[in-house]
């Protein structure tokens, strides 16, 4: 049978690291804060891998990988030992890196996403290796190694491989991420390498339950939405290849996000071994009772969200401005005035996500006062109806404009209009414009 | 000064500080003495890989002196594997010859803080790996009673700046017999206190899981002075033991009661008959003055020492090494020499995956029955008398080709390293050569009190400790 009559199902597994928001490193008391801090600044003999330095480990740091592998539903390993992975590479300056590979602190978990379970394999902690920046030199090409990065704390997830498109993929990593950021672990920022992904894609034939014999791991992509192209196009790709009969290699890609392709990086021909060993220099280190049940009562995120929700609080407002576990005292406050005065929940709650980030938002009583006096601009269609009959009368070229079918006229007038009265709810003036507009025309 | 002369003043801290208390000192003729005679001891026996300036030595001692530090400036040694801030710290190894690193090691830090002057950093085999410093990259040390033999490793000349009496006590670090070893073939004191009491905190690793460091020195009362000035909880080390008591010496009344195990299922074959000698001497003293009653006991799984050894501690090693990838310290990987790459070979081979079962693994299931061998044998006794070393100390070149040879002279040592538990080497006598016997006594955990005790009670009343090699042109 040709492989021509075949269908194709993805297989895709993701691997997701982020570095855990805690003052120090992992191993050292060194500032974990790397990102534009001046090269080589935050290091000290145990971060650079200096003859005779050890590692102490940061139990802050394994108390929030504690919570992220409760927030993903794992089995717990109550111990906590470390292993060295050896590879050689110039960020590397032990020759080996400290991660957790027999006993991972988080173990088969799962993530549901708008009713869907994915499965979590392993959430364990690591660190994260010295930054190389390649770069010219009093023209000499150089690599240059900063050390800031090295040893601040990072977590890696691995998921199964349950995932068969790029939609999912991405509804995942999102809600991951708000998870994370809500609960102050990690701040997930891409752009500043918080949070990276790698996706494992393959493709068997449609209703095979096996996993292929090979796959491709997509690596360095920096956003959702690259990484959900890239999957895309691999599936793409090895569809074509596999219904020609061809073969995937097995390869690391990358993903050319201006032209929109993927490219081999790095073939691997044999996996790589790691000798690991069990790092002697830190003992076993045992999570307390006391460390395992605060983890175990932080409140449920979806229960959270869902009271505001349940309270009348839009659902868009509660999913982009309720965002992190530390806003809820405010909230609290908030709708504490929103029942007093009787306020509108869901006007309000615009009004939230429109000013957002601005700085009477601390204020509570501050931004009622604002938010109430928008209101009363917006509200007061009367006198709005006066002004747009003003702007009307005393641009008649503009008018005129606009009667000859250039619509965008009618922006120069929404501008008159603004000018006036500061502020306007745009769709409601718009609306008032074309009103009276249309009188207008209708009366010649 | 004279070495004889100074001998008095390093041989015991009694004599410093009543010296020091007195003003008999003038601290500049202690500093150019100190100078010279290290200078000489270098000469002869190739003790040091770097001696510091009389100027920074004058200073410390002054310092020291002036702000009453506790050891008042008691001059001493480091085995070249300690971090020391701003002086060359090489591990006797080509590949960090031009070492000079940012920062202190713990140990070294508390005794700058506890008023010890330090002079010079001992030589030893490189990167820890020997027993006879003949595997130093740079040249060997020699044994102060005898010059064409080896002293001991891997700390040689730390043992040899002790039996000399040019330094008072150097501290050092055990991994498999590195300190009790060549303190027996020297004819010093080699303490090393159980796994976890002292910070490695900037300790060059050999073997992470078995690296102790210890004290070499002469009076037991001296060292546990050190000891109790370095040991204890440190941020920087997370393996050191948090709740450790103070080591004090007991009354010998208390020691009446003691049993002592031995071995002589260990003994049968390969053991110099002076060393059999010795242990009969010693079992006797111990049952006519203390009444101590001697109990034979068997640890089943001792004989497996030495392999276990060879595969854990290459292991560790070709991981701890595996920092210098030639990127740093000035040295490719070149610079490695044959003992060092052998061991990277042997550990590196061990822990791929494929072979990690069968070697690595399996090594740490005999280390843990060696450990409930000795856990099981502190039921019956209280602490063990057996053998440093097979033979006293060889010749120079004798064992080199031949380094399983060389690997057997830690037989008797190196299961109290993988049990983690402490053992002490004191001198016992000089042989009939004239070359020093050394017998170790090892205890439970923790039971460092026990074993100090015990040896002071013998020094004592051997005086062993005042015991010195002969140097010509003194």
């Amino acid at each position: 049978m040709s492989n021509k009559q075949l269908k194709f199902q993805p297989v895709i597994g993701l691997e997701i690291h982020v570095e855990l928001k805690t003052k120090a490193k992992m191993f050292c008391r060194c500032s974990a804060d790397h990102f534009h801090t001046p090269p080589n600044t935050n290091i000290c003999p145990v971060c650079l891998g200096l003859p005779g330095a050890m590692p102490y480990p940061n139990l802050k740091a394994l108390e929030k990988t504690l919570l992220i592998a409760h927030l993903l539903h794992c089995r717990i390993n109550r111990i906590s030992r470390f292993e060295r992975k050896h590879y050689f590479y110039p960020d590397l300056p032990k020759g080996y890196q400290l991660t957790q590979y027999l006993y991972p602190m988080g173990y088969q978990g799962y993530l549901e996403v708008e009713g869907k379970r994915f499965f979590i394999r392993r959430v364990h902690q690591e660190e994260d290796t010295a930054k190389l920046k390649h770069q010219r030199l009093k023209s000499r090409l150089v690599s240059l190694v900063d050390f800031n990065r090295s040893g601040v704390p990072l977590v890696e997830m691995v998921t199964e491989p349950v995932f068969d498109n790029s939609q999912d993929v991405v509804a995942f990593l999102k809600k991951l991420q708000r998870l994370l950021r809500f609960y102050e672990v990690s701040s997930c920022d891409m752009e500043k390498g918080s949070m990276r992904l790698e996706a494992n894609i393959s493709l068997r034939p449609e209703g095979s339950k096996e996993l292929p014999d090979y796959k491709v791991e997509l690596k360095n992509i920096n956003s959702f939405r690259f990484l959900a192209e890239a999957i895309d196009y691999e599936i793409k790709r090895q569809t074509q290849l596999l219904s020609q009969g061809k073969e995937v290699t097995q390869e690391t890609r990358g993903y050319n996000s201006v032209k929109k392709f993927t490219f081999s990086q790095r073939v691997k021909e044999e996996a790589q071994d790691y000798h690991y060993l069990l790092e002697p220099d830190i003992p076993p280190v045992y999570l307390s009772d006391e460390v395992v049940e605060k983890v175990r009562k932080t409140p449920d995120y979806s229960q959270l969200i869902g009271k505001w929700i349940k309270l009348g609080w839009p659902k868009t407002v509660v999913n982009n401005l309720l965002i992190r576990q530390g806003q809820l005292e405010w909230w609290q406050e908030l709708e504490t005035t929103v029942q007093e005065e009787g306020l509108d929940r869901h006007k309000l709650g615009h009004f939230l996500l429109k000013n957002k980030g601005s700085y009477y938002l601390k204020d509570i009583s501050k931004l009622i006062a604002r938010f109430k006096e928008d209101e009363k601009i917006i509200n007061n269609v009367d006198q709005l109806v006066k002004v747009v009959k003003e702007v009307v009368a005393n641009n008649p070229k503009a008018v005129a404009d606009y009667q000859k079918g250039k619509e965008s006229a009618i922006y120069f007038l929404l501008g008159q209009v603004r000018y006036r009265l500061g502020k306007v709810n745009v769709q409601t003036t718009l609306q008032q414009l074309r009103d009276v507009l249309t009188d207008e025309k209708s009366k010649k | 000064m004279k070495l004889t002369e100074l001998r008095q003043l390093t041989g015991s801290f009694d004599n410093w500080q009543k010296a020091i208390n007195n003003k008999e000192l003038d601290l500049v003729e202690v500093a150019e003495s100190l100078e010279n005679l290290l200078q000489l001891v270098q000469d002869k026996y190739q003790a040091f890989i770097t001696i510091r300036e009389r100027s920074e030595i004058l200073k410390e001692l002054r310092e020291n002196v002036e702000k009453r530090r506790p050891l008042l400036g008691w001059p001493f040694t480091m085995k070249d594997i300690f971090i020391t801030k701003g002086i060359r710290t090489t591990a006797s190894a080509k590949l960090l010859e031009d070492y000079i690193p940012p920062y202190s090691s713990t140990v070294y830090k508390r005794l700058q803080k506890a008023g010890g002057t330090l002079m010079a950093k001992t030589n030893c085999d490189a990167w820890g790996f020997g027993a006879s410093t003949e595997n130093s990259d740079f040249y060997p040390s020699r044994n102060p009673y005898d010059p064409t033999r080896v002293p001991g490793g891997s700390s040689g000349g730390a043992a040899v700046a002790v039996a000399t009496g040019v330094s008072s006590f150097d501290i050092s670090e055990d991994t498999g017999g590195s300190i009790r070893q060549p303190a027996a073939l020297s004819g010093v004191t080699g303490f090393k206190p159980t796994y976890g009491s002292i910070s490695r905190y900037g300790a060059i690793a050999f073997s992470s899981s078995l690296d102790t460091v210890g004290i070499i020195g002469r009076r037991i009362e001296d060292i546990i002075r050190v000891f109790s000035l370095i040991k204890g909880p440190d941020k920087l080390d997370a393996t050191v033991y948090p709740q450790q008591k103070l080591t004090q010496l007991m009354l010998p009344s208390k020691l009446r009661n003691l049993t002592i195990g031995y071995l002589p299922e260990i003994m049968k074959e390969g053991v110099d008959k002076e060393i059999l000698q010795a242990i009969n001497e010693v079992k006797d003293f111990y049952k006519q003055e203390l009444g101590v009653i001697f109990k034979e006991v068997k640890l089943p799984h001792f004989k497996y020492g030495v392999a276990t050894y060879y595969v854990l501690a290459p292991s560790e090693a070709s991981s701890n090494l595996s920092r210098y990838d030639g990127n740093r310290y000035g040295c490719d990987r070149t610079a490695f020499t044959d003992e060092a790459i052998r061991r990277i070979i042997i550990g590196t081979f061990s822990l791929a995956s494929g072979y990690y079962d069968a070697y690595y693994l399996q090594a740490l299931k005999v280390r843990r029955l060696i450990y409930e061998d000795f856990l099981r044998a502190f039921n019956l006794v209280d602490v063990l008398l057996l053998p440093t070393t097979p033979t006293s100390a060889f010749k120079i070149g004798e064992k080199s080709g031949d380094p399983l040879q060389l690997y057997l002279q830690d037989i008797f040592t190196i299961p109290a390293s993988l049990a983690g538990v402490p053992g002490i080497s004191f001198l016992v006598r000089l042989s009939s050569r004239g070359l020093p016997l050394g017998l170790q006594l090892v205890g439970p955990h923790f039971k460092e009190d026990l074993l100090t005790s015990l040896i002071a009670f013998w020094q004592e009343k051997k005086k062993t400790h005042l015991v010195y090699p002969q140097i010509e042109d003194e």
